[in-house]
């Protein structure tokens, strides 16, 4: 058995795909490339393919992972090359390498994510100040309390705080202000970068999605420092 | 890309945005300026819908190919999407390249069934184009239809400015070929291009034909306003289907379409008679693809969609001579793949145990027959001669060969029904559970689907009067009364509502074509669909009218007089399905 991590990018094209949508999207690319994909025992098997932390639908993305078992050997180069050849455009491969069977999987390794928010709206530029304030008065509280609607219709209440590492000011983008922000995401609990951001500007309907244009910048081990999931120089080794 | 900044501040504030993106794999994007002529093709209903239809696939790659030809694709816009647009003032546009579709040589629309006549008219509005074929100059596109409706287009007429009949893979490339020599040297007038088209077989350009009607708004017949019109328009047919392009690489979804798989036409066709059946008579005469040529299609479609399944379709697949073996030799090639293979609805009378063992690969499923009455009369009547015991062995077969999950589709309202067919329905559902739960401990689960009658052109039944709404809520409750001990078989029922509307279009001549523009300016759009679908709208806007839509579904037409489609001929003369509509009439004598 093969298990290989990759690397990939998201670019606006496909920025409004679901999870599921991606999971599939990958699977068929890997079918048309011919890799003999190891598959589940059982009724109805399925690839052993995983996505790390689902990235939110209208985002776009520089890093993110993937892993899949192949029920053959094959190159971590030969199988970037053959899968990047297979995916539409808007979704890039970055790098391919081999993955040892007992390494803990993805999702329980990779526990922060990073994006970048940038002001869409050019109709309505909230100052700087005023961001920076409604940014450090949120941060200040002890409690971030998001409601949304669990699976019964039922609202329920919980408190996001813990999962804002860090929320800060960049330098302005192109249409006003961008954030920088550090959110836990995987198994141990997560925040919508969106549902966050609607924090900053409450009394609007669902501003997060419509004030905002995000980029998620990678996916990360995080401990003291922040390390990517992929060993240094992932690609040379794909290619060597 | 065209309209894109517009774009950017709609999709995020709408329900699966990724519909009105495209950008799917093997999706084509051809320069405009590198071609002679510009399509886009229109199905009025959602991506999910419309990507799904096969019709779809075979023209967008067929034109695709052509090297002077570009085809791009527009859905229907869902509620919350057009709302936005029109609120934003942005145009239809092409998935392909985002440009309004007002900008293509020509806008075709596919069409399926009459309960999306509406949103054609909305998808228009939304384009930017008026509405009446009399209204469009040389700057906007000609509106074309196809698909089975186009066989009674009358309703439509007066918005198109063509429609084809029949097969379209070898129509439509001549339809665009003669479009770009005509364009240049009519310079753009559009009658003298509609005339040079209407010399092409299946081409029925419905200004050139003016309808009358006499007393007491009987329809009296068709006359022709143009010497380039034929006196009947004959349907096209690929004769040779073997050698006709099929899609090898058709666009695979970015979000899961309702029928989210790789589809390999079998033939096309089919041979049964059923009295109630249009698409029996209009895809008529059976031409099949050889098991050669569908092992390669399969070969091919696999490699470049990379689906996990394949429908292996037609209109009755288990006729297809060697179904079985064929299954087996395409399981045994893609055994490495995990691909699976499926087929559409199935025959009861020719189903086989050989079948069910073929298909049955350990996977989830069920299994599809459509016996349409319950009892053996009734049957005989619209012609579907199988019988009782057909199925409980086609059944007993598939639950020895693994099967646990079976539907069965009916219909309520058939010609000659009685109380006695529908409780035949029960009475057969249930014997059919007694026997296969016999010597069986597994859990075995049966859906029904109820739909209405609805008489449909050129079929022996058009003449048959629809059975009326609050007899047709009275048969359903009556079947599901008698249904709702037995907790293993689930029903379904299609409303006697959009039935009624269907059934009013289906008959329908021009008369509706104001009728119907009235309605979509109240609001209509998406009636096939329950969530939107308002039938008092639509009696409102009759009222408005003067027109009273049970004259065209309630009535039995006189099987002497004149047809609104008469001068659209399928294919069977009028003469074979007057001798069918009779010899229902004497089956239906116990």
């Amino acid at each position: 058995m093969n298990r290989i991590r990759f690397r990939y990018a998201r670019g606006k094209e496909l920025r409004f795909l679901s999870h599921l949508d991606m999971l599939r999207l990958f699977q068929r690319a890997m079918r048309r490339a011919g890799l003999p994909l190891a598959y589940t025992l059982g009724f109805s098997p399925r690839p052993r393919l995983s996505l790390a932390a689902p990235l939110p639908v209208g985002a776009t993305a520089s890093r993110e992972y993937g892993e899949v078992y192949l029920a053959d050997s094959v190159a971590p180069a030969s199988f970037a090359r053959r899968l990047g050849e297979q995916l539409p455009g808007g979704l890039a491969l970055t790098g391919a390498v081999t993955v040892a069977a007992d390494e803990p999987p993805l999702a329980a390794e990779v526990n922060a994510a990073l994006y970048h928010a940038f002001w869409r709206d050019k109709s309505s530029v909230p100052r700087a100040e005023a961001l920076r304030e409604s940014l450090d008065k949120l941060l200040a509280q002890p409690k971030i309390i998001i409601r949304r609607f669990n699976k019964r219709g039922k609202v329920t209440e919980q408190n996001i705080r813990a999962f804002v590492f860090s929320a800060e000011l960049l330098p302005p983008g192109e249409h006003g202000p961008a954030l920088r922000l550090l959110l836990q995401v995987g198994s141990k609990g997560g925040v919508s970068p969106f549902r966050f951001l609607d924090q900053l500007l409450p009394g609007e309907k669902n501003p997060g999605e419509r004030f905002w244009r995000l980029h998620r910048q990678g996916l990360y081990i995080y401990k003291e420092t922040l390390v990517e999931p992929f060993p240094e120089g992932g690609e040379k080794k794909a290619n060597g | 890309m065209f309209l894109e900044e517009q774009l950017e501040t709609l999709l995020p504030f709408v329900q699966k945005p990724a519909r009105y993106l495209g950008n799917e794999w093997n999706a084509v994007k051809k320069d405009h300026s590198s071609v002679a002529v510009r399509m886009a093709l229109a199905f009025p209903d959602i991506y999910e819908v419309g990507m799904s239809n096969l019709g779809l696939k075979i023209l967008y790659e067929i034109i695709n190919l052509h090297p002077r030809m570009l085809m791009e694709r527009v859905f229907a816009p869902a509620a919350d999407m057009e709302a936005l647009m029109r609120r934003e003032g942005v145009p239809l546009f092409a998935l392909e390249s985002a440009r309004p579709v007002r900008e293509f040589d020509f806008l075709g629309f596919s069409l399926q069934y009459e309960l999306s006549y509406s949103n054609i008219l909305n998808m228009l509005d939304l384009a930017g184009i008026p509405l009446l074929s009399k209204d469009r100059g040389r700057e906007e596109p000609l509106i074309i239809g196809g698909g089975p409706c186009a066989f009674n287009p009358e309703p439509l007429a007066p918005f198109f400015d063509l429609f084809l009949l029949g097969d379209g893979e070898e129509a439509l490339p001549e339809i665009l070929e003669r479009w770009i020599t005509l364009s240049c040297e009519a310079s753009g007038n559009k009658e003298r291009i509609l005339a040079g088209l209407a010399g092409l077989e299946g081409v029925y350009i419905p200004g050139f034909y003016r309808p009358s009607y006499g007393a007491g708004g009987l329809f009296q017949g068709i006359s022709r306003l143009h010497k380039a019109a034929p006196e009947a328009v004959r349907k096209r047919v690929v004769r040779d289907l073997e050698r006709a392009p099929y899609p090898l690489a058709p666009v695979v979804p970015n979000i899961e379409a309702v029928h989210d798989r790789g589809m390999v036409e079998l033939f096309r066709g089919c041979s049964r008679g059923c009295r109630f059946c249009q698409a029996g008579i209009i895809y008529r005469p059976v031409r099949r693809r050889s098991p050669e040529r569908v092992k390669q299609i399969a070969r091919e479609m696999l490699q470049a969609t990379g689906y996990e399944e394949l429908s292996l379709a037609s209109l009755s697949s288990c006729d297809y001579p060697g179904i079985d073996t064929l299954i087996g030799s395409l399981h045994a090639e893609h055994a490495a793949e995990n691909v699976r293979f499926t087929l559409p609805s199935l025959r009861l009378d020719s189903f086989s145990v050989e079948l069910a063992q073929q298909f049955h690969q350990g996977r989830r499923g069920s299994l599809t027959f459509a016996p349409e009455a319950g009892t053996e009369r009734l049957r005989r009547v619209i012609g579907k001669n199988i019988s009782d015991d057909d199925l409980f062995t086609a059944v007993g077969d598939a639950v020895a060969a693994g099967w646990q999950s079976f539907k069965l589709y009916f219909m309520i309202g058939l010609p000659s029904e009685e109380d006695e067919d529908v409780r035949g329905i029960a009475a057969l559902c249930e014997e059919l559970m007694r026997r296969i739960s016999k010597n069986q401990n597994r859990r075995i689960r049966l859906a029904i689907s109820v739909s209405t009658f609805v008489p449909k052109a050129h079929t022996p039944f058009q003449w048959e009067p629809q059975l009326i709404m609050p007899e047709v809520r009275r048969r359903q409750k009556l079947l599901r009364d008698l249904l709702r001990r037995e907790r293993r078989i689930n029903m379904s029922w299609h409303d006697a509502e959009n039935s009624f509307l269907e059934a009013v279009f289906a008959r329908g001549d021009r008369r509706l074509a104001p009728l119907l523009e009235r309605a979509w300016r109240s609001g209509c759009r998406f009636d096939g669909w329950s969530e939107h679908f308002s039938l008092q709208r639509w009696l409102d806007a009759f009222d408005e009218m003067g027109i009273n839509p049970e004259d065209y579904a309630y009535r039995r037409l006189d099987e002497t007089a004149p047809l609104p489609w008469d001068h659209l001929y399928s294919g069977i003369s009028k003469e074979i399905l007057i001798r069918e509509y009779r010899r229902a009439r004497q089956d239906s004598l116990p």
